[in-house]
């Protein structure tokens, strides 16, 4: 027990001094290229934080990494990892490391939602900067066989208020409607306007009474800057985003990065550390491109062969050791 | 003489280490901040990663001055954990550490100096043109198999590809500038470096804006999109070194000349600390709690000259009162740094 402890503690210090290291290299990068903007100092200083907290979380797994690597640097010199894998299988050392690898990947897979969050935080402290402004926005809603493109100009966030609005409905790629307003409001997620033309395959006709749209996560993509919003309702886990395989090779890497700094061969008083560290980032970086890639054709073939090395370099530490 | 060696080789092999993982870590963070996720990015890929290397020069000389911190810490944690700090004692006295050290800070002061005003510089000019190069290519994006986009111009949601004219069936294409939406049997695209055609087979041309409302059937329908080219290359202060700027007219070029002797500054002054932070005997002192203490004075010195530059920037002060304020915030920065050290 007392090992486990020992293990434990060790961690998240690792954890913590790679944290603590990679946000403050990250806050002077990130406030070095605000100073030349016309934000005021705490603004600056705000946002550098935000900008750190945002690039650390925009790959999680490099945390990881360098924790696995301070860790085997803080418990090697002194000959504990040693001792400590006299006493506990890779297996079981892997097992303690499984809640930090747990938190890591699901970091990792839910890397978008961290992003939006750390735009929303953006978005609500300079919110009156961007109310001054007049915006256009394009939505794309596809849900199941429907879409419904949405192009609004002349947004006045202040007002909630639409200028020109027009919605064109589809349903499995057929024209089903359009809607021209002058007039409409936006409430939360609710779209609504009255006194407006509608148009389909055979007339255009002026409808007086009040038409409500009702659009999941509409308020969320109003604040941010992208003038093109794509909202999937059917498909929530979308391809390009939530790839399994993708998923299971970024677990699977965690615990390559583990493995290698606890190979028998780590061990030694003279172990070729620059070996390790290379290879480690070699992983990284071939699982960060790897999963950027998407092909058109065969891209489950292409993404299950990343995991197959993945596994074979995991089989081939387990047969040496 | 193989003492010395061995202690610059070392604290060396750290520094190098530790800036290569960090470089590699931003490095990636730009390519993601510059490819748009969730996109196809196999055409854009290997440009951007050729052109946010154009800013590696610069973002060392950003790093440095922290990563020689860090990784003096650790190279302070070896010394410490193997005890080769002890034996280092017995052979070398304070002031050959001086000696050493000041070869030591020469070195990398002349890298420093160097990769600021001739290597960044150089490789900043070559990042604009190629960033123009590129931002003047079409982004043309694949989502989901299913979906072409050409940003702020085009969306083409279609249910079939022809594999042998490349030509997509059944196609809602929604033309952002002319408010426009396409439903056609049919789309064929050509494109060159210069625009991009496309040609709308059998469908229904759909109009709701504020001058047209109109739903009509159509054979065909061609429509181009043509490349707005940016030739002029607008030039910031990283483009020009400390020389240059101090030339300059523009007084925000000025300005940034003299934050950038500040910056010298407080790099000379982090490199003195780092040795005396290297040879610290600490074994019974909590070594982690120490170097936080460092790392919070060093970050605070760092946002001081932040807030003198802002200040400075927006006229509040005059050059003499920015230089005189650094100096005096660096300088106790320094004694802070120094104050609990032990060399035995």
């Amino acid at each position: 027990m007392l090992i486990h402890k020992f293990l434990i503690t060790k961690i998240l210090s690792a954890l913590l001094t790679s944290f603590v290291m990679m946000f403050s290299v990250f806050f002077i990068f990130s406030v070095i290229e605000l100073l030349s903007s016309s934000h005021t100092f705490f603004e600056t200083i705000l946002l550098g934080c935000i900008n750190a907290s945002e690039l650390l979380f925009s790959i999680p797994s490099v945390i990881f990494l360098l924790t696995v690597i301070i860790f085997w640097v803080y418990l090697h010199k002194t000959n504990e990892l040693l001792i400590i894998r006299h006493y506990f299988s890779v297996n079981k050392i892997i097992f303690i490391f499984l809640t930090f690898i747990l938190i890591i990947f699901f970091l990792e897979a839910f890397k978008k939602n961290v992003q939006n969050f750390h735009e929303n935080i953006k978005e609500s402290i300079f919110k009156e900067i961007i109310l001054d402004e007049l915006i256009n926005k394009t939505l794309y809603v596809n849900d199941k066989d429907d879409l419904l493109i949405i192009r609004m100009k002349n947004i006045d966030l202040n007002k909630n208020s639409i200028g020109d609005l027009s919605i064109f409905k589809f349903t499995n790629k057929d024209f089903q409607k359009a809607h021209y307003s002058e007039d409409a409001i936006l409430n939360n997620n609710t779209l609504s306007f009255s006194n407006s033309e509608y148009i389909d395959k055979t007339q255009i006709k002026k409808i007086p009474h009040k038409i409500i749209y009702n659009i999941n996560q509409l308020s969320n993509n109003f604040f941010n800057h992208d003038n093109e919003v794509f909202i999937n309702k059917s498909n929530i886990l979308n391809k390009s985003e939530f790839n399994i395989i993708n998923l299971v090779n970024i677990f699977i890497s965690l615990v390559v990065y583990v493995l290698v700094f606890l190979r028998k061969d780590m061990l030694r008083n003279n172990a070729n550390s620059y070996y390790a560290i290379s290879f480690s980032f070699g992983v990284f970086i071939y699982i960060f491109f790897t999963s950027q890639i998407s092909l058109d054709r065969h891209d489950a073939f292409f993404h299950l062969i990343a995991l197959l090395t993945l596994i074979t370099y995991i089989l081939k530490i387990k047969s040496n050791d | 003489m193989k003492i010395k060696n061995y202690i610059i080789l070392n604290q060396t092999k750290y520094i190098v280490l530790i800036l290569s993982t960090f470089l590699l870590i931003i490095w990636l963070a730009q390519i993601i901040k510059f490819l748009d996720f969730g996109n196809s990015v196999s055409i854009q890929l290997y440009k951007v990663i050729e052109i946010t290397s154009y800013l590696i020069p610069n973002l060392i000389n950003t790093i440095l001055p922290i990563i020689i911190f860090i990784s003096s810490c650790f190279y302070n944690r070896h010394l410490n954990s193997t005890n080769e700090i002890t034996i280092i004692s017995l052979y070398l006295s304070p002031r050959d550490i001086f000696k050493y050290s000041t070869l030591l800070y020469l070195a990398f002061i002349s890298f420093y100096i160097a990769n600021g005003e001739i290597m960044s510089v150089e490789s900043y000019n070559k990042f604009k043109v190629k960033e123009i190069e590129f931002r003047n290519n079409f982004k043309i994006q694949s989502i989901n198999n299913n979906q072409i986009t050409i940003p702020e111009k085009i969306n083409l949601f279609y249910e079939s590809k022809n594999k042998e004219d490349g030509s997509l069936q059944n196609v809602i294409t929604f033309i952002i500038e002319e408010e426009l939406v396409i439903k056609s049997k049919e789309v064929q695209i050509n494109r060159n470096n210069q625009q991009i055609n496309f040609t709308f087979l059998d469908g229904n041309r759909i109009v709701a804006k504020r001058d047209e409302k109109s739903f009509t059937k159509f054979d065909k329908i061609e429509y181009t999109i043509k490349q707005n080219k940016v030739h002029k290359i607008s030039l910031g202060k990283e483009n020009f070194n400390t020389i240059n700027l101090l030339r300059s007219k523009d007084d925000g070029f000025i300005k940034s000349a003299h934050r950038k002797i500040i910056d010298l500054l407080f790099f000379i002054i982090i490199l003195i600390s780092s040795v005396k932070i290297i040879f610290l005997n600490q074994k019974e002192v909590n070594t982690i709690f120490n170097y936080l203490i460092l790392l919070i004075i060093i970050l605070s010195t760092f946002i001081i000259i932040s807030l003198l530059s802002n200040v400075y920037n927006n006229n509040i002060i005059s050059s003499i009162s920015y230089f005189l304020l650094n100096i005096t915030v660096i300088t106790m920065s320094h004694f802070g740094l120094n104050k609990k050290y032990a060399y035995t």
